[in-house]
């Protein structure tokens, strides 16, 4: 689910287009925003999602189960319930969909909405597992913009060790008034186009995002006859310990995770294909991010591609680690690589080159994702194609 | 790369029961916590609110400790007792995970961020208030206190919190992710938590009252501890969590409060500390979701 509309295909063609799907934002008041635009679900996409989601379902849980949907019809796993089926949700806002408004009530002392004291960050994930009748682990990862990479993470380590057969794991977050004048009144909203590595990247635009992911052991998708399209291979996450707002200048942390995720899959850094980074277009990830892909894979030749999909869906935050691995995954089916928008020249501090232009044709066996959030955390993942399972 | 133990190296709790280990030694003998009534908009709520400051506990604290959010100190706080008492090196702190299980995460700073944005505007609205506005907030806060660079997660999953991030803690270790893991829980009170509480129908006298309280355990492979002298406090075992049947109890809350996300990982520090023995520690909510580890205490 993005602002391309419901279902991979759609997210998947406007990755292909490389064009940016924000659109100035009319659900609030944005004078005075620096950003006026994110990049939002079509509100008709929105409302017919919700209307076919159980009342007890919020937007942001309405937006997840329908990502569900249909990575559970492709997987053949209509009915993800029991006690060996776990659900890893990555969310950064999830919950503030019943809270804003709870909360507005109190402070203009008007009458409250029914239901809505008491719903923290794990209201989408607990809704999702009650309509899904998931009785396994039901685990809210909420580590910022790297959540859903994060839920990728316990997801694997969760199969790996036994703990569920099957994992819906992903994310799932939307832009509100909230969220939009936080990120513009820390600077990091962009008035133009996101320019990612760009010499005159100025800053993000936000977007709404949801994806979900079926993981199941190889050995359990054979036996049951599935058409199986990656492993995830690998996991790794990693602290900067250095602010809370703003990334190690070198990107250390990010090149621990994405190592940890590269060993964790047992390769090495050469085997790596194509890289999708954070690349949120704001002047110090783009910089400490190219310097970590430069430390980690600079050496390698021919040069691996790195890309950034954020100018086209707008930052997701939660929900983009998931968004952009399914990207990869289908890079991996198609041969095909999306560019992911940006223009101009690159900045020379940004010493590691990012796609643009128009797709590129080319083999893609095994793809590292990185993202990075606030609180300095760090999560990556490592896919590979189903072909060297 | 086979299974290893996983030992606990290191404790520290704070809440409304007070600081250390000491003091929730004298609540569990039968001192009570100290609470606080908050006047809402219809009636109020009795809470479990500490009185104490981070600075008198620990009085080389980071300078920008008053920047921080309720929660991020009393996590800090929590951690660097723990931290103090595995003795580890700051080089062995440098590879160390952290993992963080929270219930309200940062439902106070929204609630004062989301205040200044309806009645100032937008413009006079906080961006530092903004920037704690993440249930990780305490983590990272934690991480770049003590300069943890290892992997970092913060999770949710109701009242079992706290007790499944000891056990994701405690699985990363014993399945080689990493050495040492730091983990617990945390859940701070105030007014706007008392006010969603009583929204909710949480009523004084109703069962435990609601308290706050962060405990934190370094865990770490049992190797690792021999190798460097460390004492074992205790032992994680497996753990299982997820909705269904069960009536699992907090068994610290008649004297420490309802803790939420800190119950479980309260009482494992109770277990690492002496203060208690229990059998598995579990903990079930209303939502009916439960966790259940299994720990051994010293010896």
């Amino acid at each position: 689910m993005t602002a391309a509309g419901a279902g991979a295909d759609a997210y998947w063609q406007a990755l292909l287009r490389g064009e940016p799907l924000a659109s100035v934002v009319e659900d609030w008041d944005v004078e005075g925003f620096t950003c006026s635009r994110a990049a939002r679900i079509p509100p008709a996409v929105l409302q017919q999602v919700v209307s076919a989601a159980p009342t007890t379902v919020d937007p942001t849980a309405a937006l997840f189960l329908e990502a569900q949907r249909e990575a559970a019809q492709q997987a053949g796993m209509p009915d993800l319930c029991g006690r060996r089926v776990g659900l890893y949700l990555g969310t950064s806002t999830g919950g503030l969909d019943r809270w804003v408004p709870y909360h507005r009530a109190h402070v203009e002392e008007s009458v409250l909405p029914w239901g809505a004291a008491g719903t923290g960050y794990s209201a989408p994930a607990v809704q999702v597992a009650r309509v899904l009748g998931i009785e396994g682990p039901v685990l809210t990862v909420s580590t910022a913009c790297s959540s859903a990479t994060a839920a990728l993470g316990m997801a694997l380590d969760d199969i790996r060790h036994g703990i569920v057969d099957v994992a819906l794991a992903g994310g799932a977050d939307r832009v509100d008034r909230f969220v939009h004048a936080g990120f513009d009144l820390l600077g990091a909203l962009t008035a133009g186009a996101m320019n990612p590595f760009g010499e005159d990247r100025s800053g993000l635009i936000l977007g709404d995002g949801a994806g979900a992911l079926i993981l199941e052991g190889l050995t359990h998708a054979r036996a049951r006859g599935a058409h199986v399209l990656a492993e995830l291979a690998g996991a790794g996450s990693a602290a900067d310990a250095n602010h809370m707002t703003g990334p190690d200048r070198e990107g250390r942390g990010v090149e621990r995770a994405l190592q940890m995720a590269i060993d964790d899959a047992a390769l090495l850094a050469d085997d790596v294909d194509l890289v999708c980074a954070h690349a949120t277009a704001t002047p110090y990830n783009d910089a400490m991010e190219a310097r970590a892909l430069a430390r980690l894979f600079g050496c390698c030749r021919p040069v691996i591609p790195a890309v950034g999909y954020k100018p086209v869906t707008g930052h997701t935050l939660g929900a983009c680690g998931v968004l952009e691995a399914i990207a990869c995954v289908r890079s991996m089916g198609a041969g095909v690589v999306p560019a992911g928008g940006g223009a101009g020249p690159q900045d020379p501090d940004c010493p590691y080159p990012l796609l643009r232009g128009d797709p590129v044709q080319m083999p893609v066996a095994v793809a590292a994702s990185c993202n990075s959030a606030f609180a300095g955390n760090n999560a990556a993942v490592v896919l590979r194609a189903v072909e060297t399972v | 790369m086979p299974e290893r133990d996983v030992v606990i190296t290191g404790a520290g709790a704070v809440g409304a029961f007070g600081a250390g280990l000491d003091a929730l030694g004298t609540c569990l003998a039968g001192d009570p916590i100290e609470t606080r009534r908050f006047e809402l908009r219809e009636g109020g709520l009795t809470v479990g609110y500490a009185g104490w400051r981070v600075r008198q506990h620990w009085p080389e604290a980071p300078a920008r400790l008053g920047r921080m959010d309720r929660s991020s100190q009393h996590f800090l706080l929590a951690g660097w007792q723990a931290l103090t008492a595995s003795g580890l090196s700051a080089e062995q702190r440098t590879s160390t995970g952290l993992v963080l299980g929270t219930r309200f995460g940062c439902l106070l700073v929204n609630e004062a961020y989301h205040r200044g944005l309806l009645l100032k505007g937008y413009r006079l609205a906080s961006p530092l208030l903004f920037g704690y506005t993440v249930p990780s907030a305490p983590a990272g806060e934690l991480s770049i206190a003590l300069g943890l660079q290892g992997p970092n997660l913060t999770l949710m999953a109701g009242d079992s919190s706290g007790g499944s991030a000891l056990a994701r803690a405690a699985a990363w270790i014993r399945h080689g992710r990493v050495d040492r893991v730091i983990a617990g829980g945390c859940d701070t009170q105030g007014p706007w938590l008392a006010q969603e509480l009583h929204d909710a129908g949480v009523r004084d006298g109703d069962g435990p009252v609601p308290a706050e309280a962060a405990a934190v355990v370094v865990l770490e492979a049992a190797d690792c501890a021999r190798a460097r002298g460390a004492r074992a406090l205790g032992a994680v075992g497996e753990s299982e969590e997820g909705f269904g049947d069960g009536d699992a109890e907090d068994p610290l809350a008649h004297n420490v409060g309802r803790t939420y996300a800190a119950a479980a990982p309260l009482a494992v520090t109770a277990m690492a500390g002496g203060l208690a023995r229990f059998g598995p520690v579990a903990v079930h909510d209303e939502l009916g979701y439960r966790v259940r580890l299994d720990i051994r205490g010293p010896g």
